[in-house]
C-alpha cells in the first residue's frame, strides 16, 4: 500500500479497521440520516458489518418520526437535506428532549457549523471526504461507551 | 516788576487824573461861562445897534408914547428878540432921567401881566443898570432877584453915534436858573467827553503796556538780574582785592569792606581745585594775559559754591610792570545749573534711548529718510553702525528697506501725516547678510509752525521671531483648518468626546450613519441607548472601558448599533485615548466604520467558498468511502488486479480532495475570510504529533530524522490548525525531497522576540533561477517536478499567507554544498488573532 499525502493523516489503512470491530454483548443501534444514496449505503453496510444494528432515513423528518418512536444509541446525520435539514433535526430533538448520541457527518468544514452544532447536542462532527469510512466507524466505536 | 508797585502807578495815575478833570471841569465852566456871556453881550449890542435910534429919541417915557408908531415898531422888534432866543424873557429899553431909571418900551404884550407901561420907574433897578449909562459899556449883571422872579440881565447901551451920549439901555432877562444850566450843560459836553476819552486812552494806553510787559518780562527779568547778578572788581598782582562793587553783597554775601585787602581771589574759591586755580591764574599773570571768559567758582558767604564768567584786563604800572587786574564777574550759576540738567537730561535721553527694545530715530521727511538720529540698536537690526545713516553718510534708511516694502512704508507715513496721526506700521528690511526681518514702526511727523512736518521721529522694533511665530500659527492654523476638513468630510463616523465619552464633536458621517443629528449627539455619552449603542452584551463594553480608560490603550472591535429608524448596523470601532502630559485621559477619539455592507459581502464570500466546497467534496466523499469499501472487501471480494486498480483509484481520490482543500484555502485567504484564532499552543507536542503522522510517508526512505528543540521553549498564542499546516507542509516537503538516507532536522528555538521553527535538509538544492518564484501560487521548481510528480504547487504559497496574515515571518536559505533550509517565526506575543468566516481545512 502506497499512500503518500499533503495534509490529511485521516487515511488509516483498511485492514486495521476490520479487525477492530464487533462489540461484545447487546447491538448498538444507529440511526444514519443521509440522502445521499452512495453515502447512506456505504455507512449501513458498513455499520452492519461493523456489528452494529443499522437503519437509515432520507431525512429530518424521517429521522425525527423514527426517533420518537423507537429508542437508538446513535444518530448519524447529514446536515444538508431536503424537507427538514440536519440543523432542524437537532433543534426539534433537543426541543423533545430526546436523548441520543449524535454523530454529524458533513462536507460542509466550516468551524462555525461545527460549533453550532455541538451546541445543538452533536458529540462530534465529521468532514465526509477528508476522513475514510474506517475511521467513521472507530469514533463511533470510541463513542460507544462515553 | 511787583504787583505792588504797579498798584500804586495806577493809583498816581488815577489820582492825577481826577485832579485833572477837576481842573477841567473848573476851567471848562469858566470858559464856558465866558463864552455864553460873550455870546449874550454880542447878541445885545447886535440887537442894539440894530434898533433905530431916531425912533427911539422920539419915545418920551411916558404912557402918550403908546400907540406911536415908534412905540409900536420898537415893541414889535423886542418881541421879536425873544422869538430869538427863547431863553430870552423879557426885552426892554430904559433911560436915565434925574438919576432914575424909567422903562421905555418893553418886548411884552400889553394884556401880559408882566407888561410895563412906558414912564413906570425901574424901583428895584441896582447899580449894574446904571453903569451903562456911565461908561457907555455893555455888561452882564449877577442874578438879580425882583417882583419878576430871579434874573441875569444882559445889558447893552444904545449911543448917539456922534457924540457917544448914552440915550436908553436895552435889557435883556435871561431867568438866572436857565442862564446857569445852559453854561452847566455846555460845561457837562466837555468836561464829562474829554475826560472820558482821556480814561479811554489811559486804559488803551495801560493795556497795551501791560501786554508789551508780559512779552517782555523774560527779558527784562533777566536784564535786571544780570544787571545786579555783575559786580566790578580790581585786584593786585596777588589776587588781593583792591577793589569790588557793592553787588558783591547780593551774589555772595560779603559786604565789600571785608573783602577789599583782606582776600584774595583764591581764598573765595572753593578747596577743592583752590591750588590748580592758582596756578592757572598765575599762569596768566606772568603773561600779562587778558582774562576773557573765564568759568571759575567762588564760594558764598553761606558756603554755596557759584560759578562766575569773568573777564579782566591786566593793570600796567608805568614801566610795564603787572600791578594787579581790574574786571567783572557775572554770576552765571543759574546757566551753569540750566546746563547741568540740560547734560543730565542729554544722559538720560541716550540712556533711556539705548534701554529702549528697538530703534529710535528722528530723520528728515524725504524720500530717503535722512536720519539725523538714529540710535545704536539700528547696528542689531541691520548689522550696519549708526554712523552710517546719519545724513545719508553710508548709506539711507530707505535702502535697507525691502523693496517690496518701500511702497508701503512712503505711503503709510504720507498719509498719517496728512491725517495729522501717529502711524503704526510693519515691513521688512533687509540686513548686512541679506537677511529679511520683519520690523514694526510706530512714529509721528514734527511739525513746524506753519503746519509742514520737517522731522520724523520713531521707534524700530525687531519683530522678526513674532512674525515668525505668527506666519506658523497661520500655517498650522491653516492645518488644523485643512484636517478638520478632512475629519468633518471623512467618510467613517468620528467622534470627540470628553474622558466620560460625552460627546464635544461628532462628524458629518457620524450623522449619516447612526441617522442622529449633531444636535442629538453632542452634549450626550456616546454609544448608549439614547442613541446609537448598548446592544451588545455588557462585558464588551465593560473591557472597550477597561481598555482605554483604565489601560488607557486604544480598543479595536466590532459592534452592533441601531440607526436612530432602528435599523440594525456593524461597525468597527477604534477609540483612541488622548492623553495630558500627566497621562490622564482627556479626550477619547471614536472612529467607527459601517461595515454592515462588508459583513455582508464577507457572508456571501463564504457562502459560495463554503457551497463550492460541499459540492466538491460531496461526490469525492463518496467515491472515496466506496472505494474504500470495496477494497475492505465489504460489497464482496475482489481480484488482486482489482485490488491494484482500486488502490490506484483511492489515491487519486484522496489526491483530488487535497487538491479541492488547498484551492479552498486559497480562496479563502485571497478573499481574506479565513480565521485566526490564537491560543496557547505547545508547539513542541504539536511538531512531534506532526512528525509521528508523517513516519509512514518516509518509512521507505530512512531518513535521519533529528529533533533540534530548544529546552523550556515558551508557550505562545497560535491558531493550531493553522500551525498543524505549517508543520505539515514543511515536514512533508522535508520528506519528498530528500533522498533516502538523506537527513532531516527539525529546530524549534527562540531569538530575543521570536520563536522560529525551521526544518532543514540535505536534499537538492533549489536552482538559483527559481528561488525568487518559490512562494508563487502554482510554481513548482524545476527539479522538484521531477522528484514529486504529484505536487499542486500551492503548499508554499498558502503557508506564506498564513505565517504572513499572522504577523509572522518565513524564509529559506538553499546553497549548493549546504542544507537547504525552511523557516518561519512569530513574535513570542503570539499570532495575530483575525476574525473570518472559515477555518483553512
Amino acid at each position: 500500500l502506497k499512500l503518500t499525502f499533503l495534509f490529511s493523516d485521516r487515511v488509516v489503512e483498511c485492514k486495521e479497521i476490520i479487525n477492530l470491530t464487533m462489540p461484545k454483548d447487546s447491538k448498538k443501534k444507529i440511526l444514519v440520516a443521509e440522502d445521499e444514496q452512495a453515502y447512506s449505503r456505504a455507512l449501513v453496510l458498513k455499520l452492519q458489518n461493523s456489528g452494529f444494528e443499522v437503519e437509515s432515513v432520507e431525512n429530518g423528518e424521517g429521522a425525527l418520526k423514527v426517533l420518537e418512536t423507537s429508542h437508538f444509541d446513535f444518530l448519524l446525520s447529514d446536515l444538508i437535506m431536503p424537507k427538514m435539514d440536519g440543523f432542524e433535526l437537532l433543534q426539534k430533538l433537543k426541543e423533545k428532549g430526546i436523548d441520543l448520541k449524535i454523530i454529524v457527518i458533513s462536507n460542509l468544514s466550516q468551524t462555525e457549523i461545527e460549533k453550532k452544532v455541538k451546541d445543538l447536542g452533536a458529540m462530534d462532527f465529521i468532514c465526509k471526504s477528508d476522513v475514510s469510512i474506517a475511521d467513521v466507524v472507530s469514533k463511533i466505536k470510541d463513542l460507544v461507551d462515553y | 516788576v511787583s504787583k505792588g508797585k504797579f498798584k500804586l502807578i495806577f493809583l498816581l495815575i488815577l489820582t492825577a487824573l481826577i485832579i485833572f478833570s477837576a481842573v477841567f471841569v473848573y476851567l471848562d465852566w469858566v470858559y464856558q461861562k465866558e463864552e455864553i456871556e460873550r455870546r449874550s453881550l454880542m447878541m445885545a449890542e447886535t440887537i442894539a445897534t440894530g434898533l433905530d435910534g431916531q425912533m427911539v429919541r422920539q419915545l418920551s417915557a411916558s404912557a402918550s408914547d403908546q400907540g406911536g408908531l415908534a412905540y409900536t415898531s420898537i415893541k414889535d422888534r423886542l418881541a421879536r428878540v425873544r422869538e430869538i432866543d427863547p431863553n430870552i424873557r423879557f426885552a426892554y429899553l430904559y433911560l436915565k432921567r434925574e438919576n432914575k431909571l424909567y422903562f421905555l418900551v418893553d418886548s411884552e404884550p400889553r394884556e401880559s401881566e408882566d407888561y410895563l407901561p412906558p414912564g413906570e420907574e425901574y424901583t428895584e433897578a441896582d447899580d449894574y443898570y446904571f453903569r451903562p449909562f456911565v461908561d457907555g459899556e455893555s455888561l452882564i449883571t449877577e442874578p438879580v432877584t425882583d417882583r419878576w422872579g430871579s434874573w441875569v440881565s444882559v445889558l447893552a447901551p444904545l449911543k448917539n453915534m456922534q457924540t457917544g451920549e448914552v440915550f436908553a439901555v436895552l435889557g435883556l432877562d435871561y431867568r438866572s436858573r436857565a442862564w446857569t444850566q445852559s453854561i452847566f450843560w455846555e460845561t457837562i459836553k466837555t468836561s464829562v467827553f474829554i475826560p472820558f476819552l482821556f480814561i479811554l486812552l489811559l486804559f488803551i494806553f495801560f493795556v497795551t503796556r501791560l501786554v508789551f510787559k508780559i512779552k517782555k518780562t523774560g527779558d527784562l527779568f533777566n536784564e535786571m538780574t544780570q544787571q545786579s547778578r555783575t559786580y566790578i572788581w580790581e585786584i593786585d598782582d596777588e589776587g588781593k582785592y583792591i577793589y569790588v562793587s557793592d553787588q558783591i553783597k547780593d551774589i555772595l554775601g560779603y559786604e565789600s569792606s571785608e573783602l577789599i585787602g583782606q582776600k584774595t581771589v583764591f581764598d573765595l574759591h572753593p578747596e577743592v581745585d583752590r591750588e590748580k586755580f592758582k596756578a592757572e591764574i598765575f599762569a596768566r599773570f606772568r603773561n600779562k594775559q587778558e582774562i576773557a571768559g573765564l568759568e571759575n567758582q567762588a564760594t558764598s558767604k553761606d558756603d554755596q559754591v557759584v560759578w562766575f564768567l569773568s573777564s579782566g584786563k591786566p593793570v600796567l604800572n608805568e614801566f610795564g610792570k603787572l600791578t594787579g587786574y581790574r574786571g567783572s564777574s557775572t554770576d552765571i550759576s543759574k546757566i551753569k545749573e540750566v546746563e547741568r540738567l540740560l547734560r543730565e537730561n542729554q544722559d538720560k535721553f541716550q540712556n533711556l534711548v539705548s534701554n529702549v527694545p528697538g530703534v529710535v530715530y528722528r530723520c528728515i521727511n524725504d524720500e530717503n529718510w535722512t536720519m539725523q538720529y538714529i540710535s545704536d540698536h539700528i547696528k542689531e537690526l541691520s548689522g550696519y553702525p549708526a554712523e552710517d545713516f546719519i545724513n545719508n553718510k553710508v548709506r539711507s534708511y530707505a535702502s535697507i528697506i525691502h523693496p517690496d516694502d518701500a511702497d508701503l512704508v512712503a505711503t503709510e507715513i504720507r498719509e498719517a501725516i496728512n491725517n495729522n496721526e501717529n502711524w503704526g506700521i510693519e515691513y521688512r528690511v533687509c540686513d548686512i547678510n541679506g537677511n529679511i526681518k520683519w520690523v514694526s514702526e510706530q512714529g509721528f511727523g514734527l511739525a513746524n509752525q506753519d503746519g509742514k512736518v520737517y522731522f520724523l521721529d520713531g521707534i524700530i522694533v525687531d519683530i522678526t521671531k513674532q512674525k515668525q511665530i505668527q506666519l506658523e500659527l497661520i500655517e498650522s492654523k491653516k492645518d488644523l483648518e485643512k484636517f478638520k476638513l478632512a475629519v468633518d468630510n471623512a467618510s467613517d463616523h468620528i467622534v470627540i468626546t470628553d474622558a466620560d465619552g460625552v460627546c464635544l464633536y461628532a462628524n458629518d458621517a457620524a450623522e449619516t450613519i447612526t441617522g442622529f443629528s449633531k444636535k442629538e449627539i453632542i452634549g450626550k455619552k456616546v454609544g448608549t441607548k439614547e442613541n446609537w449603542g448598548g446592544y451588545m452584551p455588557k462585558e464588551i463594553y465593560e473591557k472597550l472601558w477597561q481598555t482605554i480608560k483604565t489601560d488607557k490603550k486604544p480598543y479595536i472591535g466590532e459592534l452592533k448599533n441601531k440607526r436612530k429608524n432602528g435599523q440594525e448596523y456593524e461597525v468597527r470601532v477604534s477609540i483612541s485615548p488622548v492623553l495630558n502630559e500627566n497621562d490622564e485621559v482627556i479626550f477619547l477619539v471614536g472612529i467607527e466604520r459601517d461595515i454592515t455592507e462588508e459583513k455582508i459581502i464577507d457572508r456571501q464570500k463564504t457562502e459560495f467558498v463554503s457551497l463550492a466546497s460541499h459540492q466538491l467534496k460531496t461526490p469525492i466523499g463518496a467515491i472515496q468511502w466506496n472505494l474504500e469499501m470495496l477494497l475492505d472487501g465489504d460489497y464482496g471480494k475482489i481480484t488482486s488486479k482489482q485490488r491494484k486498480i482500486l488502490t490506484e483509484s483511492m489515491y487519486l481520490g484522496s489526491r483530488m480532495n487535497e487538491l479541492i482543500n488547498a484551492l479552498l484555502n486559497v480562496s479563502r485567504l485571497e478573499m481574506g475570510v479565513f480565521i485566526i484564532e490564537p491560543k496557547p499552543t505547545d508547539f513542541v507536542e504539536l511538531c512531534d504529533e506532526v512528525i509521528k503522522e508523517m513516519e509512514s510517508k518516509r518509512a521507505d526512505k530512512e531518513h535521519e530524522v533529528t529533533k533540534n528543540y530548544q529546552p523550556d521553549l515558551p508557550i505562545i498564542p497560535a491558531d493550531i490548525k493553522l500551525l498543524r499546516i505549517i508543520f505539515q507542509n514543511f515536514i512533508s516537503n522535508a520528506i519528498k525531497y530528500t533522498p533516502s538516507k538523506g537527513r532531516i532536522t527539525v529546530t524549534l528555538k527562540t531569538d530575543e522576540n521570536n520563536l522560529i521553527f525551521e526544518v532543514a535538509n540535505n536534499g537538492q538544492p533549489i536552482p538559483e533561477a527559481d528561488k525568487d518564484k518559490i512562494f508563487d501560487k502554482m510554481f513548482r521548481a524545476s527539479n522538484a517536478q521531477e522528484q514529486d510528480p504529484d505536487g499542486n504547487g500551492l503548499g508554499l504559497y498558502i503557508v506564506k499567507q498564513i505565517v504572513e496574515n499572522a504577523g509572522g515571518k518565513i524564509w529559506f536559505t538553499s546553497n549548493e554544498g549546504e542544507d537547504t533550509v525552511f523557516a518561519c517565526s512569530f513574535p513570542l506575543s503570539g499570532m495575530i488573532p483575525r476574525e473570518g468566516a472559515k477555518k483553512l481545512s
